[in-house]
C-alpha cells in the first residue's frame, strides 16, 4: 500500500514536469527575433518520415550542414516506418518538450499531423514543413518538391521514348496515405492523358516495403506476358522502395527467360539503383534534391525566427537522370556521388 | 499405425491441407483470364514469394509444437540481412565466393545466437515465451538498427544475389526451380525426418503435449527446449538469408511483422498453439496458401484490402475445420 502512494506521488511529479515543459520555449521565442546568436546554443528540431533510406540521410546532411553555418544545435529523428503516424506525433511532441524553438517536419501524412503541428504552433514553436504536405495553414512555409510536375517529368520521358511502339504502359504507386506519391502518380497519370495515344493498363499499390514491391511488381508484370513477351513498352514507380521492387522485378523476368523491352523509370536515387541505370536495368530517375531540401528547410525555419518573411511555398526542384548524364558534375553532387 | 508409423489421422489431416491448397489454387486457375496462373513462372513466383515464411515457419513449427512461441522471428531476419551488408562490406574488394560464405553463416550464427538467447531467458528465469520473445523482438530490432547505423546498407552483389532467381536461363536449369527454393526443401524434409524418427523430435511432441509426465519420463525439459528455440533462431537466420537474396539490401526495417504471417502459416498448417501438434509439411502448405492468395489476388487485379480479409478468413476457417474434424474423429 505505502508503496503504491510512493509511485503515485513520483507519477504525478514526472506528469508535472511534462506539462510544463512545452510553454519554456514559447516564452522565450521572443529572444530569438531580437538576438539571432544566443549565448546558449539554439535547438532546431528536424523530423523526417523515415530515417534508413539513403534520401533521409541526405536530408540530415543538409539540415546539418545549415545548422552548423548558424551554429545552432539539431534534434534529428523519425519514425521507424513511414506510415507510423502515431510515433511521429511522439517525436514532434517530445522534440517541443524537450526545448525546440522551431521544427522542421516531413509529415507522415497530410491528416494525421495536422493537430500535432497545430498544437506545437499553439505553444510558440513555429513549423516548416518539407517534403510532403500538410492540410491547413498552421505551418511556416512547405519546401519541398513539384511532386506533380516530378510524375509528369517522368511520364512525358517515357512516352518521348517509346514512340512509335504501342506505348501499353504500367505503373506501381506506393501507399495509399502518402501525399507526396499520390501527386507523384497523379502527374505521370496527367501526363499520360495529355499524350492521348498511350495507355495506363494497370497500377497499384504496395504495402510500404521494399519486398512488397517486389512482390506486386512481379505479379503484376506476369499478367502482361504473351507467349514468352512483355507486352508492356513503359513503367513509372513512385519512389525509392518501388522503384527498387520494379527493377528488380523486371530483372526476375528477363532471368526467366521473357523477352523484356520496357522503358523503365523511378523515383529518387540509391547506390543500387544507380547501378541499374549503369546497367540498363533501370532507364531514368527522377531525383529530387534532398540535401537541398534539409538545408532550405532549416534556413527558412531560422529566417523566420529571426523576424523575416519567408514565402509560403518554396520548389527545390527535380531533375531527369538518363545513364549519360552520370557524367556531369552538377548531377553527381545531386546524386551524391564522389567525383 | 501402419508399417510406417502414419496414423489414419495424420494422413487425413495432411490430405485435408493438400485439398484446401488445391481448392484456393483451382480457384485461381479458373478465375485469371487466359491461364496465366497455372503458368510455370507464375508457380516459380509464387514459391520464391513463399520462401522466406516458409523458411522462418519450419522453426516455428518446433517451437509451436513444443507449446511455446517465437515472437522474435521477423528481427531476427532483419538483424540476418544487416549481418551480412556488413561483412560483405567490409571485404577489401569485391568480396569472394567464400566471404559470402562467411557472411552467409556470420548471418545464420547471429540468428542460431538470438534464438539460443531467446531459449536460455525462458529456461533460467521461467517467463513465459510468449514475454521473453516480445522483448527480444525489439532488442533485436534495435541492436538490427544500431548496428545498421540506422541505414540501409548497400551490398555488393555476390553468389547470395541470385538465390531466388529463375534458374531457367542458366546452363543448370536442370536443377529446374531457384536454389533459395530447393534450401528450404531440403530444410523442411530434414527437419519432417528429425521430428518422426529421432529421439529429440518425440522430446519435441512430449514436452509440448504435457511437460510434466515428460519430465516425469526423464525428458529433459530445459535442455529439448533449449535446442527447439536455437534451432528457431537458426532457421530464422536462413530466412534473413533468403530475404537478402530477395531484397538486395540490409535494410534493419524490413521484414516488420513477418512472425505473424509465420504464426499463420504454422496455424493454417494444422499446428496448435496449445502445443503437441503441427507438421512440417502442413505448415509448408499453409505458407503456400497465404502465397497464392498474395499472387492470385494481384494477378486478379484485386486491391489490396481484399487480399488481408481472405487471408485472415483463411486463418480462422482452417482452425475451425480442424476443431470440427477432430470431434468428429474422436467420437
Amino acid at each position: 500500500m505505502r508503496r503504491s502512494t510512493l509511485a503515485l506521488v513520483l507519477v504525478s511529479a514526472l506528469l508535472g514536469a511534462c506539462s510544463k515543459a512545452p510553454t519554456q520555449p514559447s516564452g522565450s521565442s521572443g529572444d530569438a527575433r531580437t538576438s539571432p546568436r544566443p549565448a546558449e546554443k539554439m535547438k532546431l528540431g528536424v523530423i523526417a518520415k523515415g530515417t534508413i533510406h539513403e534520401f533521409w540521410l541526405a536530408v540530415k546532411a543538409g539540415a546539418e550542414a545549415a545548422c552548423k553555418e548558424e551554429g545552432v544545435e539539431m534534434l534529428w529523428d523519425g519514425p521507424s516506418t513511414e506510415t507510423r503516424h502515431d510515433e511521429q506525433r511522439r517525436i514532434l511532441e517530445n522534440m517541443v518538450s524537450a526545448g525546440a524553438r522551431g521544427i522542421v517536419i516531413a509529415p507522415t501524412s497530410h491528416e494525421a499531423l495536422v493537430r500535432p503541428v497545430q498544437n506545437a504552433v499553439d505553444a510558440g514553436v513555429p513549423v516548416v514543413v518539407f517534403d510532403s504536405n500538410l492540410d491547413g495553414d498552421a505551418y511556416v512555409s512547405f519546401v519541398a518538391t513539384d511532386n506533380r510536375a516530378g510524375g509528369k517529368l517522368a511520364g512525358k520521358a517515357i512516352i518521348d521514348r517509346t514512340a512509335g511502339t504501342p506505348q501499353r504502359l504500367l505503373m506501381l504507386r506506393y501507399t495509399e496515405g502518402s501525399g507526396s506519391t499520390r501527386a507523384r502518380e497523379a502527374g505521370f497519370e496527367e501526363a499520360v492523358a495529355e499524350a492521348q495515344g498511350p495507355q495506363l493498363l494497370e497500377s497499384q499499390f504496395t504495402n510500404g516495403t521494399t519486398e512488397g514491391a517486389i512482390d506486386v511488381a512481379t505479379n503484376m508484370l506476369n499478367r502482361y506476358v504473351v507467349n514468352g513477351k512483355l507486352e508492356v513498352e513503359g513503367m513509372f514507380a513512385a519512389n525509392l522502395p518501388t522503384t527498387i521492387g520494379m527493377m528488380r522485378a523486371l530483372d526476375r523476368l528477363a532471368k526467366q527467360g521473357v523477352a523484356v523491352n520496357v522503358v523503365a523509370m523511378g523515383f529518387d536515387s540509391s547506390e543500387e539503383l544507380i547501378n541499374g541505370l549503369k546497367g540498363n536495368k533501370i532507364q531514368g530517375l527522377i531525383v529530387q534534391d534532398p540535401y537541398g531540401m534539409g538545408y532550405t528547410g532549416v534556413r527558412t525555419m531560422l529566417a523566420h525566427l529571426r523576424g523575416q518573411d519567408v514565402p509560403k511555398y518554396i520548389d527545390t526542384g527535380v531533375t531527369l537522370v538518363t545513364l549519360p548524364d552520370l557524367d556531369r558534375p552538377e548531377i553527381r553532387k545531386l546524386l551524391g556521388l564522389k567525383d | 499405425m501402419n508399417g510406417w508409423g502414419f496414423s489414419v489421422r495424420q494422413v487425413v489431416s495432411l490430405a485435408a491441407r493438400v485439398g484446401a491448397l488445391a481448392l484456393v489454387f483451382a480457384l485461381f486457375a479458373l478465375l485469371v483470364p487466359e491461364g496465366r496462373f497455372v503458368d510455370v513462372r507464375n508457380i516459380e513466383n509464387i514459391l520464391v514469394q513463399s520462401a522466406v515464411v516458409s523458411a522462418a515457419a519450419i522453426g516455428a513449427t518446433l517451437v509451436i509444437i513444443a507449446a511455446g512461441i517465437d515472437l522474435s522471428v521477423g528481427s531476427v531476419v532483419a538483424m540476418t540481412v544487416v549481418v551480412i551488408a556488413r561483412i560483405l562490406r567490409a571485404a577489401p574488394h569485391d568480396p569472394s565466393a567464400l566471404w559470402a560464405l562467411l557472411a552467409v553463416l556470420g548471418g545464420v550464427g547471429a540468428g542460431a545466437l538470438v534464438g539460443l538467447i531467446n531459449g536460455a531467458l525462458i529456461t533460467s528465469l521461467r517467463i513465459v515465451p510468449f514475454i521473453v520473445t516480445l522483448g527480444t523482438l525489439q532488442i533485436v530490432r534495435g541492436l538490427g538498427k544500431g548496428l545498421a547505423g540506422n541505414a540501409a546498407i548497400s551490398a555488393p552483389e555476390t553468389w547470395i544475389n541470385p538465390m531466388l532467381d529463375s534458374v531457367r536461363q542458366q546452363p543448370w536449369r536442370w536443377i529446374q526451380l531457384p536454389p533459395g527454393v530447393w534450401l528450404v526443401l531440403v530444410l523442411a524434409l530434414l527437419t519432417a525426418l528429425m521430428l518422426r524418427y529421432t529421439v529429440l523430435g518425440r522430446h519435441i511432441f512430449a514436452i509440448g503435449s504435457n511437460e510434466k509426465t515428460a519430465r516425469l519420463c526423464g525428458v529433459s525439459v530445459w535442455r529439448t527446449r533449449l535446442i527447439v528455440y536455437t534451432l528457431a533462431g537458426l532457421f530464422a537466420g536462413v530466412a534473413g538469408v533468403l530475404q537478402f537474396s530477395y531484397i538486395g539490401l540490409g535494410d534493419p526495417t524490413t521484414a516488420v511483422g513477418l512472425e505473424l504471417a509465420v504464426i499463420a502459416a504454422v496455424v493454417i498448417g494444422g499446428g496448435s498453439l496449445m502445443g503437441g501438434e503441427g507438421t512440417i509439411s502442413g505448415t509448408i502448405i499453409g505458407a503456400l496458401i497465404i502465397g497464392v492468395l498474395g499472387a492470385g489476388g494481384v494477378l486478379m487485379g484485386w486491391p489490396k484490402w481484399i487480399q488481408e480479409v481472405m487471408t485472415g478468413g483463411i486463418i480462422v476457417a482452417a482452425v475451425a475445420i480442424d476443431q470440427v474434424r477432430q470431434r468428429a474423429t474422436l467420437r
